[in-house]
C-alpha cells in the first residue's frame, strides 16, 4: 500500500493505516523536536499530541501538501502553544529555580544545531532544519511557517550568515 | 566554510535522528497513540448516549406534563364539597372589615406622611436661605 492509499484508508478510520504513517513519520519529527525542545520529555508530549491531532483533523489533510509538511505544521502550532503556556507558569513560579531530571537525551553541547540554537530565533531555527535535514523546498517551508516565499528565502539567508559569522561555530569547524 | 557548515549541519542532524531512534525504541509510540485514540473515542460515545439519554428523558417529561396540563382540569370533575368551601370562604373574605384594611395600609401612610413633612421642611430651610 502506498502512501496515498494509507491515508485515505486511515481517513476511512482505519487506525492500522495511521499507525503506519506513525511509524513512517515518527524519527522524522521526534528528531526536529528533540533537537528544538529543551528536554526529551516535552519533545514526547509534542510528538503524541501531533500524531492525536493528526488523527483527529485527517479528513481535512490537503493531498496538495506532502504529508510530513502537514505534519510539521501541526508540530510547530503545538510547540508554540506549549512555549505560552510554559511562560505563563514560569512567570507564575518565578524565583524558584527549576530542578528537572537528568534527561539522557539532551543534546551533546558540541552538537551544531544545539549551538546554533543560542544564536538564532526558532524560526531561523526552523527555517535551516526544514531546509538542511528535510530537504523541504521554499514552498513547502513556507507552508509549514505559514509565511511566505520571500519571507524564507531571506531567513534563510540571514541564518547562513549569521552562522557564518559566529566564532564559535568558526572555532569548532576550524578543529574538525 | 560554507560547506563545511552546511555538512556539519546534516551530520550533526543525523546524530539527533538516531538519538530520536533510540529514544523511540523505548517509547512504543504507537501503542499509546493507539491506547490515546481508543481513550478518546470511548469517552465521547459513551457521552454522546448519556446525552441523548438525557435528551429523551426530558422530552417525554415535557410531552407528559403538557399532556397532563392540557387534559387534565377538563376530565377533573370538581366535587361539591369542594365548591361548598371555596363558596364559604368567598363569603369569609367579604366579610373582612374595612378596619383591618385600614390597620394593614396604616404604617405605610405614617411613614408616606413623615417623608413629606421631612421634604416640607427641607424645601421651607432651602427658601429661608
Amino acid at each position: 500500500m502506498n502512501e496515498q492509499q494509507l491515508i485515505s484508508k486511515a481517513q476511512q478510520g482505519a487506525t492500522d493505516c495511521f499507525t503506519q504513517l506513525v511509524a513512517c513519520y515518527q524519527a522524522r519529527l521526534y528528531s526536529y523536536l528533540l533537537a528544538r525542545c529543551q528536554n526529551s520529555y516535552d519533545a514526547d508530549d509534542v510528538l503524541q499530541e501531533t500524531f492525536f491531532s493528526a488523527y483527529k483533523y485527517l479528513k481535512t489533510y490537503d493531498a496538495q501538501w506532502q504529508f510530513s509538511t502537514w505534519l510539521f505544521t501541526i508540530a510547530r502550532r503545538i510547540l508554540s502553544n506549549l512555549k505560552t503556556i510554559y511562560h505563563v507558569a514560569i512567570d507564575a513560579i518565578s524565583g524558584h529555580e527549576c530542578v528537572s531530571e537528568i534527561d539522557p537525551y539532551v543534546l551533546d553541547r558540541n552538537n551544531i544545531w544545539n549551538i546554533i540554537k543560542q544564536d538564532l530565533s526558532p524560526n531561523c531555527y526552523d527555517v535551516l532544519w526544514f531546509f538542511y535535514m528535510e530537504q523541504a523546498s521554499i514552498k513547502e517551508i513556507a507552508h509549514i511557517m505559514n509565511q511566505s516565499e520571500s519571507w524564507v528565502k531571506t531567513n534563510l539567508h540571514r541564518s547562513k550568515m549569521k552562522l557564518s559569522n559566529n566564532s564559535a561555530l568558526e572555532l569548532m569547524l576550524a578543529k574538525e | 566554510m560554507k560547506k563545511q557548515l552546511e555538512t556539519q549541519l546534516r551530520n550533526d542532524g543525523q546524530h539527533i535522528r538516531m538519538l530520536a531512534q533510540d529514544r523511540l525504541a523505548t517509547l512504543d509510540l504507537n501503542q499509546k497513540i493507539l491506547d490515546g485514540i481508543d481513550a478518546k473515542k470511548n469517552p465521547a460515545n459513551s457521552k454522546r448516549i448519556k446525552y441523548l439519554s438525557l435528551a429523551a428523558v426530558l422530552c417525554l417529561s415535557v410531552l407528559l406534563g403538557s399532556l397532563i396540563q392540557e387534559h387534565g382540569p377538563k376530565n377533573q370533575v370538581t366535587p361539591t364539597s369542594q365548591l361548598k368551601i371555596s363558596a364559604s370562604l368567598n363569603q369569609k373574605i367579604k366579610q373582612i372589615p374595612a378596619s383591618i384594611e385600614q390597620n394593614i395600609n396604616q404604617p405605610l401612610q405614617d411613614e408616606q406622611q413623615a417623608i413629606i413633612s421631612d421634604l416640607k421642611a427641607l424645601k421651607q430651610q432651602l427658601l429661608s436661605i
